[in-house]
């Protein structure tokens, strides 16, 4: 009966809601580096089956079809839309952007993932040792470990990811280390930890090694960041949308109230 | 009397039903290649046309019909509502821009064929696709359902889902390079339809067979979008509360009437 109509109802309300978190949060993350917007997918529940289908009627034949309804919706899953970000320009030596599929990979703690964090955020900076460290957040240290020796006027890194630095008094750079790009079969498969780093999964597989402009992993562009590829357009759409089905949800519950009333009321006394 | 309440009766239970029906497809309004429920109710044949008892040749009591209707004078009135099996509305949901190469809308007949964890083949024409672990093209959902080709063999993407391509005919090119063709599938019976929910259908045991070359298109970037239509919906639901409180009132009335006649018809002084 209309109780049916109501939980339906409510599991509509409740995967639409969602979706307003995930697009507000695209949104929010519209300016941040190398920022990867998200899509929520949903999926029909599971059918009540009030007839089978295939009985035989008084007459003899078989029903073609059964009766049912539908219980609902539900999130089936949230995907990671990597599509490439554009690629900012900021004349900054130690902002490289990836320009293809790759990831830089960085060291997290121990205890998380396989111990690695892989980003797109190209935003380094040197630590007080002398490391190629993470701008944000902990400043975690880049896998292979590159190091800038004290005295360095000048870093150049090529589009395959030589590092090459010029040191004062120097009139020839020298090699310091090379930038190397890991991929993934499944990269939708990643698990987000915040602060643009990813950990690897089961289901995104092993990261695959390459030195950039190598196996389709992308080529390193020094001096520019990956914008974030969030599309505010878009993503308004699609809030306005979901405002519109969270509507007719409602409309759909009020609508269920209604008749359980009319049931309930049926017998004045 | 009391079979007019029984006949208002089934009115309530029909608009209830389709309420639950029209809820579901609301609460499904945002999911890609979600096919909308159609509740349908036919007229109930009075008792005897269902017995297939002929009114002339009608004995009551008499051994042949032993079952046959005890009130003659209610033969010519109508059994009132019941359902019909509930149909899937199949036409073609709107296209949807999305930009994602693994995203494939169909436009004309046909379905994706996928294997469950069970390993039965389902159809669906949610073409909202990712890559797992393995490089299997499977349905982007918690399951993981593979997407079948022609031959219905899993599709397996060298390298993930990086640099992919999807044809009209669903041909998978892969850096230019053709690696599979996604499979349409379809039966002639469209009555046969079973919902499995997860966007998930299958044909009961009728054989599925590949659509035709050409009859329908595949796109990649886009998904289909439900072919709920909200105005309709809701103006259904309109119409499904009015009906419900109409019979509902029937009932009240019904009763009264007879509260009269049990309390007060007879009652002397």
């Amino acid at each position: 009966m209309a109780i049916t109509a109501l939980h339906s109802a409510a599991t509509g309300l409740r995967a639409l809601s969602t979706r307003i978190d995930v697009v507000a949060n695209n949104l929010a993350n519209a300016e941040t580096t190398a920022f990867k917007r998200s899509r929520v997918n949903f999926e029909d529940l599971m059918y009540l089956q009030l007839k089978q289908p295939g009985v035989t009627n008084a007459a003899g034949d078989l029903s073609p079809a059964g009766i049912y309804v539908g219980l609902g919706t539900r999130i089936s899953n949230t995907q990671i839309d990597l599509e490439q970000g554009s690629l900012e320009s900021t004349n900054r030596p130690l902002d490289v952007g990836i320009s293809g599929n790759g990831f830089f990979r960085v060291k997290i703690l121990d205890s998380i993932g396989d111990g690695f964090g892989y980003t797109r955020n190209g935003n380094f900076f040197v630590n007080n040792e002398g490391d190629l460290v993470l701008g944000m957040g902990d400043g975690y240290k880049l896998v292979p470990p590159i190091q800038i020796p004290p005295g360095t006027i000048d870093v150049s890194i090529s589009e395959s990811g030589i590092v090459e630095v010029t040191r004062e008094g120097e009139d020839e750079a020298t090699t310091v280390g090379q930038l190397e790009l890991s991929q993934f079969i499944n990269p939708q498969g990643l698990k987000l930890l915040g602060g643009s780093i990813y950990v690897k999964t089961e289901a995104s597989g092993d990261p695959i090694e390459s030195n950039p402009g190598e196996d389709g992993a992308g080529v390193i562009l020094q001096g520019f960041l990956e914008s974030s590829n969030v599309d505010p357009v878009k993503e308004l759409v699609t809030l306005i949308k979901t405002q519109r089905a969270f509507e007719l949800n409602s409309q759909s519950i009020q609508t269920a109230d209604q008749a359980l009333q009319t049931i309930g009321n049926l017998r004045r006394f | 009397m009391i079979y007019g309440l029984y006949l208002s009766a089934t009115g309530v239970q029909t608009s209830a039903h389709r309420q639950d029906t029209i809820a579901n497809n609301l609460a499904n309004a945002e999911t890609v290649g979600f096919k909308k429920d159609l509740s349908l109710f036919r007229q109930r044949l009075t008792e005897a046309q269902e017995r297939r008892v002929s009114p002339g040749s009608r004995r009551p009591y008499g051994p042949l019909f032993p079952a046959a209707p005890t009130n003659l004078l209610l033969e010519p009135i109508g059994g009132g509502h019941e359902f019909q099996p509930t149909l899937i509305d199949t036409a073609q949901g709107e296209l949807e821009p999305t930009g994602s190469p693994l995203d494939l809308a169909i436009e004309g007949g046909g379905y994706f064929a996928v294997v469950d964890s069970a390993g039965e083949t389902r159809l669906t024409r949610n073409g909202q696709f990712a890559v797992d672990s393995q490089g299997n093209l499977t349905l982007a959902n918690a399951n993981g359902e593979k997407v079948l080709d022609l031959q219905r063999r899993p599709i397996r993407l060298e390298g993930g889902a990086a640099d992919v391509y999807v044809g009209k005919d669903g041909t998978i090119t892969q850096r230019g390079r053709a690696v599979a063709r996604v499979g349409l599938f379809d039966a002639p019976d469209r009555r046969r339809l079973v919902k499995h929910g997860g966007t998930l259908l299958s044909f009961g045991d009728q054989p599925i067979t590949p659509v035709p070359a050409g009859a329908s298109a595949i796109h990649g970037g886009f998904v289909e979008r439900a072919n709920v239509d909200a105005a309709t919906e809701l103006a259904a639901l309109m119409d499904t509360q009015r009906q419900l409180e109409a019979n509902a009132n029937m009932i009240r009335y019904q009763d009264q009437t007879l509260a009269k006649l049990v309390n007060e018809v007879g009652k002397i002084g």
